[in-house]
């Protein structure tokens, strides 16, 4: 009896423990079905409303990579009273409707499939929908974002490649951009250097963090300069750290409390 | 049975508020100086507690941190000596070298430091000092002159050059005049102490929003750190030289601190 019990007690504590949900969504327009983490408040209710955050990965990383950042992430969707959503990005996609593979159409896959998904099967309060990512999901968040401000309250960035066209044939973005020489174009118009015009004078806030002895630090000081030039109301966090783990576990809870600052009472 | 439930109602008060105030009286300054102290409200003579001090800015007193958030619930939640002493309204927390009578830095290093080590279980290893405007120049200047005592610091719409301010906040009432005292003004400035840090890879954090007239002089300071590769932490965001900006990114102080605390 008491090894039932005990048994039983396991199976709800690890039931707990990995209470997040999995959705995979396929497209004819994505190379392979996408797999989605979801965790749920652990208070949710179909009676409330609740905030949507997206995390984006970064290049070479997956789906899996933010709960290892986070450590747990349920913990902070419970503290936050958030709905976390890790959606996969397809290896090296950069997000975006890649103008040399017709099958690799990962904006409209996320603005068309997926977040239209996650509206429809859980509780989210579609007026605070957040995006944040880190490295190459940093740029995704801000491209998804100044594309969409519709959709998006705010984004964030953690060591992002926030200037694509500062990295002209680097072999983990040709697949998405094609060769820079054949078309730069490509590369400029998807910087979202070039996109923050898009909310200029919308009274939109964002927040970006980078560390100082990161080889990306330039992308995000030259973005908060024209920022500033902009009048665009960024948060922009200059700290010791390098392209690592590490350095994401240690800032990124910044972007969530940021983006609770910023739901609508 | 009145009385019983007025005596349980005077405990809890006590028990709830646990801050002290310790009036200091001595000649390094010209009048005695306030300082409220908030203790964690478990706080047990048998454990060891990091310290914060708090500074406020121009024109301010010991009253003004606690009124911008309530600093026994920051006590609470981070398990912190929190403590606020004044600034005598405009002393900018220096040594004046014009007027023997107004010793801030020693009053605060040799007089009130020791104090409270003495009355409270402060865990000498972890002493941080944070301080808006006035105060978060005096933060940094006393990290930076007494690199030994404090572990970190942090700064809050700080004026972190006064030899950008020469005619205001009577900084001259304690320097002397700007014209004629410039390199007086330098050694008290925090920008031109930069680099007198030892360990470049101490960490300190400053934050500045954007609106704000101390941002020029935040900009020039940071811009100074990554040239002399001192690894410090700039916040640079929206807002503004008031209350509301303070309020909502002191905490971000505290967890710093909490961070860097060292392990007990």
């Amino acid at each position: 009896m008491k090894k039932i019990f005990t048994i039983l007690c396991l199976l709800f504590l690890s039931g707990k423990d990995f209470s997040y949900e999995q959705i995979i969504l396929n497209a004819p327009y994505v190379l392979k079905p996408d797999t989605i983490l979801v965790y749920l408040p652990a208070k949710y209710s179909t009676a409330k409303q609740y905030p949507l955050v997206m995390l984006l990965h970064g290049w070479h990383q997956t789906y899996k990579f933010w709960n290892q950042v986070a450590g747990d992430l349920q913990k902070y969707a419970d503290r936050y009273n958030f709905i976390l959503v890790c959606p996969d990005g397809f290896w090296d996609s950069w997000y975006i409707d890649s103008p040399v593979n017709p099958r690799s159409k990962v904006e409209t896959f996320f603005i068309k499939n997926i977040i239209p998904t996650l509206t429809s099967k859980y509780k989210v309060d579609k007026k605070n929908i957040f995006i944040t990512g880190l490295s190459m999901g940093g740029h995704g968040s801000m491209y998804l974002f100044l594309k969409h401000p519709d959709i998006f309250k705010s984004a964030g960035s953690l060591s992002g490649t926030l200037d694509v066209s500062a990295f002209p044939n680097k072999n983990s973005m040709i697949n998405a951009f094609g060769k820079y020489e054949v078309n730069p174009d490509n590369w400029k118009k998807n910087s979202v250097y070039n996109l923050l015009d898009n909310i200029k004078g919308k009274n939109k806030q964002i927040i970006f963090d980078c560390g100082t002895e990161d080889n990306l630090y330039f992308c995000s000081k030259k973005f908060y300069e024209k920022c500033l030039d902009l009048k665009i109301k960024a948060t922009f966090i200059s700290q010791p750290g390098v392209h690592k783990i590490d350095y994401w576990r240690k800032t990124f809870e910044n972007h969530f409390r940021f983006f609770q600052s910023l739901v609508s009472k | 049975m009145k009385n019983y439930i007025l005596i349980i109602i005077i405990f809890l008060s006590i028990n709830i508020f646990a801050q002290d105030i310790k009036v200091f009286e001595t000649h390094s300054i010209p009048k005695p100086d306030s300082v409220q102290i908030f203790k964690p409200s478990g706080y047990s003579s048998a454990e060891k507690y990091s310290l914060v001090i708090l500074l406020h800015g121009w024109s301010g007193n010991y009253k003004q941190w606690n009124e911008i958030i309530p600093l026994q619930n920051f006590s609470d939640k981070y398990n912190f000596i929190i403590a606020s002493p004044d600034g005598l309204y405009d002393s900018w927390y220096v040594n004046s070298p014009v007027n023997p009578g107004s010793q801030m830095e020693t009053f605060i290093i040799t007089e009130m430091l020791p104090a409270l080590c003495e009355k409270y279980n402060v865990d000498k290893e972890n002493i941080f000092i944070s301080g808006l405007s006035m105060g978060g120049h005096g933060a940094l200047y006393l990290f930076f002159k007494h690199q030994d005592i404090f572990k970190s610091a942090g700064s809050l719409s700080g004026i972190l050059d006064i030899t950008a301010f020469p005619d205001n906040w009577n900084i001259a009432g304690y320097l002397g005049k700007y014209e004629d005292n410039q390199e007086i003004w330098k050694k008290n400035s925090d920008i031109f102490l930069l680099d007198s840090l030892i360990d470049k890879e101490r960490p300190f954090i400053f934050g500045c929003g954007t609106e704000d007239f101390a941002y020029q002089v935040n900009k020039n300071f940071y811009e100074k750190c990554l040239q002399l590769k001192i690894k410090a932490t700039f916040i640079s965001q929206p807002g503004v030289h008031n209350a509301e900006y303070w309020k909502n990114n002191i905490e971000s102080h505290l967890r710093f601190f909490k961070e860097i605390e060292c392990k007990k």
